[in-house]
């Protein structure tokens, strides 16, 4: 079990608190709603990073396993080994190259992540729905090898 | 209608009375006065290139943004090459008189600090032969800030966005468009909250209020200039106290037509709408699987609020 899914259960805890607040009137609702948005912003950093370090984790598994085959292909990823610190976009590709679907809507969502944290831009339409989006990461962490 | 009639622009005016058609990112942006602007200038119909598309605003080289610039009634010259290089183009009106102009693209409103900066440098920069101006566009609340030499003194004056449009080789993306479908959802949120407060009717301990608001500040809102709305939020009151909240969380989401949350006692639940079922409606997401949707009707309202 990847902390994903606790993310995910903290995440529902937290927005679940936050909607009883508005059906009980306790605060304004305005502000509510842009701690909200602040809280999905968060927890998608968060998941996203939680996903980036086990994404890292199996592409190292990968390539530490081809690197030890004593072929002309296993010198090559001895290379790539050596090389360390591969960008993620690379990693992805390395884990999801057969599902070029997938693989493109995670590079969406590691872009949408960057103008989070990089651009201090607002989640848009796409990632709305982030406890989906953590269910959906998790779903795939679940088939790495452990 | 304007009370002042317009006239085409002039470098020896004041910027205020420009209006400016400027490609940012994918967007075309009509700027000009936030009052008595005239007749807006430039049309999709009329001012429209398509462009290879670029991911965002950040990505757009600034090449791009001086090809496609036009002013109204003013035509956009070669510099003239100088020694320090300030300045991106010369715009001269139709009396021959001219302005240097220099473009600063930003995402965010100008600081108090950078208001001091670009008076500085207007004002540094600035002589009798040469006039300078310094336009500073920002993407993320879309407006054209022109810092300008006027009466012995620096001058920002901010030009709004008159109409924005994208234009694409399947036709034009424009304003009006985004102001239908917000006004079209609005409308769909009042039919279907006076739908929830006919059904509450028959019984006699439930009451609804909608004092309430939530602002909506879509990102396709902010993109084409759109002002941001106060939607109502749905109370169901159950003798006074508060029982269930339907609260409009967004229009533009992928695949349906808008959401509705819908929070009780019980936790919260994803309404949607669906405008291609047979009739279009709101339909009710599934809590664990949320593609699975079924028809939102009084008795699945009514279990849902008595849910504990």
């Amino acid at each position: 079990m990847s902390r994903l899914i606790e993310t995910k259960r903290a995440f529902d805890k937290v927005t679940t608190l936050l909607d009883q607040e508005i059906r009980k009137k306790a605060s304004n609702s305005k502000d509510l709603e842009k701690y909200r948005a602040i809280v999905e912003i968060a927890f998608y950093v968060l998941a996203f990073g939680q996903f980036e370090y086990l994404v890292k984790r199996e592409a190292n598994g990968i390539i530490d396993q081809n690197a030890a085959l004593k072929t002309l292909d296993g010198r090559a990823w001895e290379i790539l080994q050596q090389k360390g610190d591969v960008p993620l976009r690379k990693l992805l590709e390395l884990i999801f190259h057969t599902d070029q679907k997938l693989l493109k809507s995670l590079n969406d969502s590691y872009s949408i992540r960057n103008d989070c944290v990089h651009g201090n831009q607002l989640l848009p339409k796409e990632a709305k729905d982030v406890g989906y989006f953590i269910q959906g990461l998790e779903e795939l962490v679940e088939n790495f090898d452990r | 209608m304007p009370s002042t009639v317009f006239q085409a622009s002039n470098p020896a005016e004041p910027p205020v009375r420009r209006q400016i058609l400027a490609v940012l990112g994918n967007r075309h942006v009509v700027f000009g006065s936030s009052h008595d602007h005239g007749p807006v200038a430039f049309s999709p119909e009329h001012d429209s290139v398509i462009l290879p598309r670029v991911p965002s605003v950040r990505d757009m080289p600034e090449a791009r943004l001086i090809e496609h610039l036009k002013v109204d009634g003013c035509q956009i010259v070669e510099r003239p090459s100088q020694s320090d290089n300030w300045g991106d183009l010369v715009l001269q009106g139709p009396d021959g008189a001219r302005v240097l102009i220099d473009l600063k693209f930003r995402e965010d409103s100008p600081t108090h600090r950078e208001l001091d900066r670009l008076a500085a440098e207007v004002a540094n920069r600035n002589t009798v032969s040469v006039p300078v101006e310094v336009w500073r566009f920002s993407s993320d609340r879309l407006s054209l800030m022109i810092s300008s030499f006027q009466q012995g003194k620096v001058c920002h004056e901010t030009l709004v966005p008159l109409n924005v449009w994208e234009a694409t080789p399947n036709g034009i993306f424009d304003r009006a468009k985004v102001l239908n479908r917000v006004a079209d959802w609005e409308e769909r949120l009042a039919t279907f909250f006076s739908q929830i407060a006919a059904w509450i009717v028959e019984r006699p301990t439930l009451s609804v209020d909608q004092t309430r608001t939530v602002t909506m500040s879509e990102e396709l809102m902010r993109n084409f200039a759109v002002p941001d709305r106060e939607l109502p939020i749905l109370d169901v009151l159950e003798n006074g106290e508060a029982a269930a909240s339907f609260v409009p969380r967004a229009l533009w989401i992928i695949g349906a037509d808008g959401r509705v949350d819908l929070i009780t006692r019980s936790g919260t639940d994803i309404l949607v709408y669906d405008s291609e079922g047979s009739p279009p409606g709101w339909k009710l997401a599934d809590r664990n699987r949320r593609t699975q949707l079924s028809n939102f009707d009084r008795p699945t309202f009514f279990a849902l609020l008595e849910a504990q």
